[in-house]
């Protein structure tokens, strides 16, 4: 039916087009890009800031990363290499003190060398920025240069995320020389590129040329990188089926298409989305106090049918809020709440809400509205009634973190555990809008602190465990991040990140 | 003449001043916390409240309005609070593109519509008959319909223009002919039907004067009754409905430059105001209230010019 509407359209419209053409003076395509020297992206938003200390990640670092390493680098399966730093180990026993050797041979774009007190002063400098990730250096009680290529950090406590956040943008070392001037526009590091802020137009292109200093020009086969802010689904994949830009963020109704146009698909796991069940003390909504009632809500959802409906089938269901793969992430967790209405009733009953109660949640047009109708008649199905609140896009989280609201939808950007952890389930995490205490999950998360290696790595999964039963959360599903790719380069996805990282792209053959 | 622009330019500015505090307030008072957008998910409590500190978040209205005003008559738009872009430079580069495509389009629409709706009101009968069609289903069809078909079309099928992007005129010319032509085209069908059906109906009444049939009688040449008087006549309705349509224009350039990726005013404006970023969705409306104002003041000019009555 389609097809038959628009050849019949292509024939009608050939003498617009020869008309067009005209106008234009000129009838083959001058816009694609077949050079393979530059590697061009098309992102879903513009960066917030160049400068790593006012930026946060997921989206955005790949607009850092080519003017700023890290100290320490994630490599496409998530594990930590060597990057500005050769190695990073904890020389006490408490493990407080974190000492990272520096490679010797860096120059910041500008042609100063990377020094120990260079690292020190960026570290202190974004310590004390108060941008989105300052907290990732919250643990961090001083840094110092010991000698020329060695930094310590002595640690108020042990903190199991540090080295992670040395691989985000707490870990991009910004030019001292620089910490003066314009870095929301210009950056300056020691990254293989420099921004080209000629051929840069904020807003809408960024384009970044090699650094001649860089210290290792070989790792990286493009000779420039350009990143275009497309913010519409529809612009993002006519850009790339046209080869205007190599890769973009895809949506999951966008699949067949892309599909049916050629292009590579790369999918990795991404957010889980579902119910924060906030409320775990019972402060506004009394019955989300009984563990009864929370895990009832768990069997009370079709994860696996909402995940059809709202994400075309692009996931995995789940029920716990710890990124696939981590030591935290156990698939054996996933099958504690299959769909089970009846045992969601018994449950209810025992509980005493054979009646039901109501539940009052926010709801918002700007992220899958259609998810919201499918909670409120499976809950229904129980007998639990979900009254909405309405939200404006511009309300942003603060419906979600004020604690007006015992239960809400979210999408979780799950990352390393410990973050997790601090964030969702510790007392003081912003995530815990109700601030409830839990002394097992307390006892837990003090004992990860201070382990290693595989004890360290057993806790986690016991941690994850004891959330999923208390059920805190209810997961659905963790949705697919997939990236639409050209024919002109190949592209390895990266965990817990939404679009890869820029070393994870390469020439196709 | 002087006085009557200064007039206009006096009640440009109380325009802008009421326009400006009501989209201030109305920002301001939408429930909703930049601060906590602007810091993300990581961010603690203490850290967002600094952060609203330092944006003035915390004062009243009048306060936070009167202190934009004073950074506005010192020349100073503000910074974005999203995207750290100076206001003022955001605007001058992002001016250019949405009016490219307005002013491109709006020009396509004078010429093509009028000379359509003379055409029409001249021959009448089948030509008028087979125009009108076309002339309500320019008006109807919604302008991302037709921007779709476009893009499907002349971009993806046959690859001759880009299907997202703007080049810079100065960088290009040919480049920026070829990055504007298919949003220029979207918006200008619209605007071409309401121009030509108006052109028409007004050419029509103004063929039935008794002054056009003494001007036949006299035997001037049709051409010239055409070109010189019929036109001259209903020119003040075409212009009505051309300076209606640029101010649409600008209004359904938002969905035209999402949809081709154009790094314009209106999705500057859309992003902003989603977001709440107060200080970019007050530039850009001061922008906008300014480019309206001055249209409507270029068409009384040209009313003035065309009827000697406007002026005095």
């Amino acid at each position: 039916m389609f097809s038959r509407f628009s050849r019949s359209l292509n024939g009608g419209l050939a003498t617009a087009a020869i008309a067009v053409a005209a106008l234009t003076g000129c009838t083959t395509s001058g816009s694609s890009n077949d050079n393979q020297e530059s590697l061009d992206l098309g992102s879903f938003i513009d960066v917030a800031s160049l400068d790593p200390a006012q930026s946060d990640v997921g989206h955005y670092m790949p607009f850092l990363q080519p003017a700023y390493d890290t100290l320490i680098r994630l490599d496409d399966q998530g594990e930590l290499v060597p990057m500005l730093a050769t190695s990073w180990d904890f020389v006490d026993e408490a493990r407080t003190i974190m000492e990272l050797k520096l490679r010797d041979n860096v120059k910041f774009s500008d042609g100063t060398p990377l020094t120990a007190d260079a690292v020190v002063s960026s570290l202190e400098r974004f310590k004390a920025s108060n941008g989105p990730r300052s907290t990732a250096l919250a643990s961090v009680d001083t840094a110092t240069a010991v000698d020329d290529t060695t930094v310590q950090l002595h640690l108020r406590a042990p903190d199991p995320a540090l080295a992670h956040n040395l691989a985000l943008v707490a870990g991009m070392i910004t030019n001292p020389a620089a910490a003066d001037t314009d870095l929301a526009s210009v950056p300056a590091g020691t990254g293989p590129y420099v921004l080209d802020t000629n051929a840069t137009r904020r807003g809408d292109v960024y384009v970044f040329t090699r650094n001649e200093n860089y210290y290792d020009t070989e790792a990286f086969p493009f000779d420039s990188i350009s990143i275009r802010v497309l913010t519409d689904p529809t612009a993002r994949l006519n850009a790339v089926k046209t080869e205007q830009v190599d890769a973009v963020y895809g949506a999951p109704s966008q699949l067949s298409e892309a599909q049916a146009s050629g292009l590579t698909i790369v999918s990795t796991p991404g957010d889980w989305q579902g119910l924060f069940l906030i409320d775990r003390d019972g402060v506004t909504t009394t019955a989300l106090g009984d563990v009864r009632v929370r895990q009832a809500i768990n069997y009370a959802i079709d994860g696996d049918a909402i995940l059809q409906s709202v994400a075309f089938d692009q996931g995995t269901p789940t029920t716990q809020v710890f990124y696939p793969g981590t030591p935290a992430f156990d698939p054996k967790l996933d099958d504690k709440y299959p769909y089970d209405p009846d045992k969601a009733k018994e449950l209810l009953t025992e509980a005493g809400y054979a009646n039901g109660f109501t539940l009052r949640m926010p709801s918002s047009d700007a992220f899958l509205p259609e998810v919201y109708p499918i909670i409120q008649q499976q809950l229904a199905d129980v007998g639990i009634t979900v009254e909405y609140d309405p939200q404006t896009p511009a309300a942003g989280l603060a419906p979600y973190l004020s604690g007006q609201y015992s239960s809400f939808f979210f999408s979780w950007g799950a990352s390393q555990n410990w973050l997790d952890a601090s964030l969702l389930l510790s007392e003081s995490g912003a995530w815990n809008p109700y601030h409830v205490a839990d002394p097992q999950i307390a006892d837990l998360m003090s004992k990860i602190a201070a382990a290693t290696g595989g004890e360290q790595d057993a806790l986690y999964k016991e941690l994850s465990a004891y959330v999923v039963d208390q059920a805190w959360f209810n997961p659905f599903y963790v949705v697919s991040n997939l990236m639409f790719v050209g024919p002109d380069v190949t592209v390895t996805p990266q965990p817990q990140q939404i679009v890869p990282s820029i070393y994870n792209y390469r020439p196709a053959e | 003449m002087l006085s009557f622009v200064l007039k206009r330019i006096a009640s440009a500015i109380v325009l802008i001043v009421v326009v400006s505090f009501i989209s201030f307030a109305l920002t301001w008072l939408t429930p909703g916390d930049p601060a906590r957008a602007i810091l993300g998910i990581s961010a603690t409590d203490a850290q967002v409240e600094a952060k609203r500190t330092a944006l003035g978040l915390d004062q009243n209205v009048f306060a936070a309005y009167i202190g934009w005003v004073r950074g506005v008559l010192t020349g100073d738009l503000g910074t974005s609070w999203f995207t750290n872009q100076s206001v003022a430079d955001s605007i001058a580069t992002r001016l250019p593109v949405t009016l490219s495509i307005t002013i491109v389009a709006i020009l396509l629409a004078g010429v093509i519509g009028v000379g359509i709706g003379l055409l029409a009101a001249a021959r009448r009968g089948a030509v008028d008959s087979a125009i009108q069609p076309f002339a309500v289903l320019g008006f109807a069809v919604p302008n991302f319909i037709v921007a779709i078909l476009l893009i499907t079309v002349f971009a993806i099928n046959l690859r001759m223009v880009p299907a997202t992007g703007w080049v810079d005129f100065g960088s290009d010319p040919s480049l920026w002919a070829k990055s504007i032509v298919l949003p220029v085209i979207a918006l200008a069908i619209a605007a071409t039907a309401a121009v030509a059906q108006q052109t028409r109906n007004a050419a029509i009444a103004t063929m039935q004067q008794d002054y056009v049939r003494t001007l036949r009688a006299r035997g001037l040449g049709t051409g010239s009754i055409y070109l010189k008087h019929v036109l001259r006549n209903s020119a003040p309705v075409a212009l009505t409905v051309l300076s209606l349509q640029f101010i649409g224009l600008l209004s359904g350039a938002v969905v035209i430059e999402y949809m081709f990726a154009l790094p314009g005013i209106g999705a500057l404006t859309v992003g902003a105001a989603t977001q709440q970023d107060q200080p970019v969705i007050q530039g850009a409306v001061i922008t906008v209230v300014i480019a309206v104002v001055v249209v409507n003041l270029i068409m009384d000019l040209a009313y003035a010019w065309l009827n000697p009555k406007v002026r005095s």
